[in-house]
């Protein structure tokens, strides 16, 4: 954990360490990456990847792959997952080699239809064995285009989970929430697409920016060992004397966050900061300062701080929120795989290297705690979330500290 | 013998310490004739953690009672609870010596003591026995061996144990308060005593105690007891979600719970929200669905344990008089008709059934432990002045009690 003195300066800038490479995955994904390039700064390693010919050709991506070319005949999917999966199935061999060298691939899709849902975890898993830690930004579905979408994108979050690092899911139904209601369909479409790339780029910031306090990939799988792997993420940018504040708040009130409430459930947040030369120490301070209230006390916090010359004196706050349910992962993980999540190449040597070994600590199905997890500084999480049964013994049943509220252990969601 | 007709019950609780004072008139019939009861300090999950705390919480409670009966007492039975009772099923057999064929009294003590037996972890000690039926030379179904003609006793009996340590603290704080315990209970079999009559016994029954720190269970089929237990799990749980999952204070949590809550299937979709107003505190408005699905989640999680832990799919069948409720959050609104919804059958929260007394005890499932205590105290006496000398001198009281 990052811990900062009253009289530290921020450091200087050191390189990122991670290659980051963003994929966008059938017409949702491509759309991501068409208004990302549009964007300043926006990273450079994008990949478009679709079964129609015409909408990766029509891609912005420098690096392209049309997939599927015998499966889908240069079209869509047509919404059949089975073809989209067929489609990656087919296209193997150029997904992995895309996919080796890089060290994080932020997969973005929409889940639902026919290339993302099908292709996505075929994808996922080829970064994965090609060695990169792979988080998905997925959209789903609205609630009004029926039950059958939503149970194929739930389907697919699930054997997407297995292969990702995290996945941040966008509920198509609470990104208009941005828009007003009465807002033209356009207008709300629009707005929603501006949240997930700006979530694709805070994203791709805090890894692959020169950083002041760098996200470590250590960091990040601590965030997400042992926890749901679905997180939530919140975003908000402001200028002027007063911006940490105001780009806290505005973070907050994502509807994506559920306007801060879910901040409160016990698990880890990642407050990312990214801004120009004239950031300040005190700024990162009365951010974690605004944060606090609304964290619950059982919440761990992450840093990071990169540097963006093109921010041009505003300052960017993303949230990315972990909730934990201290239950192990419902998906099972296969005990192979994961080694290969660890960086191909030792990055950073010392205490990293254990660190990557951590999500093993999901093979224990069982129980509700991993070994490993019990040992670590969770206890004191643990500890808080048995309010005022902390300072007692336990009341163990089936693996289970019955103290820990049961709605948590059951991870019943609360308006 | 003035002592032999006043009744002291003490329940020491995790929330409250509950003392009733009750009399046996010269009818027979029991009396209630005073009540005392104080806020409960240094008990936690129904166990005594601060010895010293309780001690002055038990004074004031016995001293309101003594107040309102205006009497002074020596003596006290004492409910114990706590995760650390334990409970199993034993059959003991004897055989009947061969200068007799009648069984005496001699023979059922010693079958009991046979049925006792049984390895239990060492530091534990035997709190009750309690027969469920004899079996006279292999013959089933005998409630009353006494006299009968036979070769072989046998009996099957329902044991509790508990750590001795523990129930040793419930007994130190007592007699730090300078009064002498006659008896030591369990909580749910004391309940059972204020709640249940012969008939609930006989068709079958599951006696819920839900308290503050813990949930204790019995359950009886054919009239004798087949299950017991605690689960350190109980109100304040509940209190302690709705304050970690809507983030209000414990105070504030508390009155929700009391007032607002609603665990009954079907409440979780309840709609509008509660407003707290407290100067003192930043409330707001409290969403009826969560806190209806923080509360509901908890007390289906403590049924669905029950559930399992009693086996009850294969027990259902034999209780007729389905799930009695009681203990302070037996208040809780729609508690009967989730309990009826986990466990599938008929369900309700019952007060301790009325004695002669103050109307106020036999109105709310919080007094049913204490009251269920001086209702036991009585019986045991009862049992004790119709058998013979020779147990009397072994001071076996309370331990030969049949049915309980």
């Amino acid at each position: 954990m990052i811990t900062i003195g009253p009289n530290e300066r921020l450091a200087a800038p050191v390189a990122a360490v991670s290659a980051v490479k963003v994929i966008g995955l059938g017409n949702a994904g491509l759309a991501m990456l068409q208004r990302l390039a549009q964007e300043d700064g926006a990273p450079s390693d994008l990949v478009a990847v679709h079964t129609d010919a015409k909408a990766v050709a029509a891609s912005p991506a420098p690096r392209k792959i049309q997939i599927g070319r015998d499966v889908a005949k240069g079209l869509g999917a047509g919404g059949d997952a089975s073809r989209g999966r067929a489609s990656a199935s087919e296209s193997l061999t150029d997904l992995r080699a895309e996919c080796s060298g890089a060290e994080v691939v932020i997969l973005c899709t929409g889940l639902g239809g026919g290339t993302g849902s099908g292709a996505a975890p075929v994808l996922a898993e080829q970064a994965k064995k090609a060695g990169a830690l792979v988080i998905g930004l997925v959209t789903l579905p609205f609630a009004a285009e029926g039950s059958k979408k939503r149970e194929l994108a739930e389907e697919c979050l699930t054997r997407l989970g297995r292969h990702c690092l995290a996945v941040i899911c966008f509920e198509n139904d609470r990104m208009v929430e941005v828009s007003a209601a009465d807002a033209p369909l356009a207008e709300a479409l629009g707005a929603a697409a501006g949240t997930l790339s700006l979530a694709t780029r805070a994203v791709t910031q805090m890894l692959g920016l020169p950083a002041i306090m760098p996200v470590g990939l250590d960091e990040l799988l601590d965030m997400f060992a042992g926890a749901d792997a679905r997180a939530h993420f919140g975003y908000g940018m402001s200028e002027g004397p007063d911006r940490a504040r105001a780009a806290v708040e505005e973070a907050l009130r994502s509807p994506l966050l559920e306007e801060g409430k879910l901040l409160s459930e016990p698990g880890r947040i990642l407050l990312h900061l990214t801004g120009d030369d004239s950031l300040s120490l005190a700024e990162l301070q009365a951010a974690l300062r605004h944060l606090s209230p609304h964290l619950g006390p059982a919440t761990q916090v992450h840093v990071g701080v990169a540097t963006d010359q093109a921010a041009d004196g505003r300052l960017g706050v993303a949230l990315l929120a972990c909730t934990r349910s201290g239950l192990p992962v419902a998906v099972p993980v296969d005990e192979e795989d994961f080694p290969a999540a660890v960086a191909p190449e030792p990055v950073e040597a010392t205490p990293e290297e254990d660190k990557p070994a951590k999500p093993a600590g999901k093979k224990g199905k069982g129980g509700k705690k991993s070994e490993s997890e019990q040992t670590q500084e969770e206890l004191p999480l643990d500890q808080a979330m048995r309010g005022r049964f902390k300072d007692l013994d336990p009341t163990m049943v089936d693996g289970q500290d019955l103290d820990i509220p049961t709605f948590i252990r059951m991870r019943i969601r609360l308006k | 013998m003035a002592r032999s007709t006043l009744h002291v019950g003490l329940e020491i609780g995790t929330t409250k310490v509950a003392a009733v004072i009750a009399e046996t008139r010269s009818d027979g019939l029991l009396r209630i004739i005073g009540t005392g009861e104080a806020p409960s300090r240094g008990v936690r999950k129904g166990e005594i953690v601060d010895i010293g705390l309780i001690t002055l919480c038990l004074t004031d409670a016995v001293a309101e009672a003594e107040e309102k009966a205006d009497r002074e007492i020596a003596e006290v039975v004492a409910s114990v609870t706590g995760a650390h009772l334990e409970s199993l099923n034993n059959r003991g057999g004897v055989p009947i010596p061969d200068d007799r064929d009648e069984i005496e009294e001699e023979d059922i003590h010693e079958v009991e003591q046979s049925a006792m037996d049984v390895s239990i972890p060492s530091g534990n000690v035997f709190l009750h026995t309690m027969v469920q039926h004899y079996y006279v030379d292999g013959q089933e179904g005998v409630s009353s061996p006494l006299g009968m003609i036979g070769r072989k006793l046998e009996a099957e009996f329902h044991i509790v144990h508990g750590t001795k340590s523990r129930i040793q603290n419930s007994l130190r704080c007592i007699r730090e308060a300078n009064l002498k315990v006659t008896n030591v209970v369990m909580s749910a079999v004391a309940s059972a005593h204020a709640v249940l009559d012969q008939s609930d016994r006989d068709s079958g029954v599951l006696v819920i105690d839900i308290g503050g720190g813990t949930t204790d269970y019995i359950l009886f089929r054919d009239g004798s007891v087949r299950h017991s237990g605690v689960l350190a799990v109980g109100g304040d749980h509940v209190t302690n979600d709705i304050s970690i999952g809507l983030r209000v204070p414990t105070k504030w949590a508390d009155k929700l719970k009391v007032e607002e809550a609603d665990v009954a299937p079907g409440a979780v979709a309840a709609r509008g929200t509660v407003q707290i107003e407290d100067p003192t505190y930043a409330g707001g408005e409290i969403e009826r669905s969560s806190l209806n699905k923080v509360a509901e989640a908890r007390v289906r999680e403590i049924f669905t344990l029950l559930k399992r832990r009693l086996n009850f799919d294969r027990q259902a069948q034999f209780i007729g008089g389905g799930i009695v409720l009681t203990g302070g959050t037996a208040d809780l609104k729609g508690i009967a008709a989730l309990a009826s919804d986990v466990f599938g059958v008929p369900a309700r929260a019952a007060n301790p059934r009325p004695l002669m007394g103050p109307t106020a005890l036999f109105e709310s499932p919080r007094w049913s432990t204490a009251v269920g205590l001086v209702i036991y105290a009585q019986a045991a006496q009862e049992a004790l002045e119709e058998i013979s000398v020779f147990d009397k001198l072994r001071s076996k009281i309370g331990k030969i009690i049949p049915g309980l």
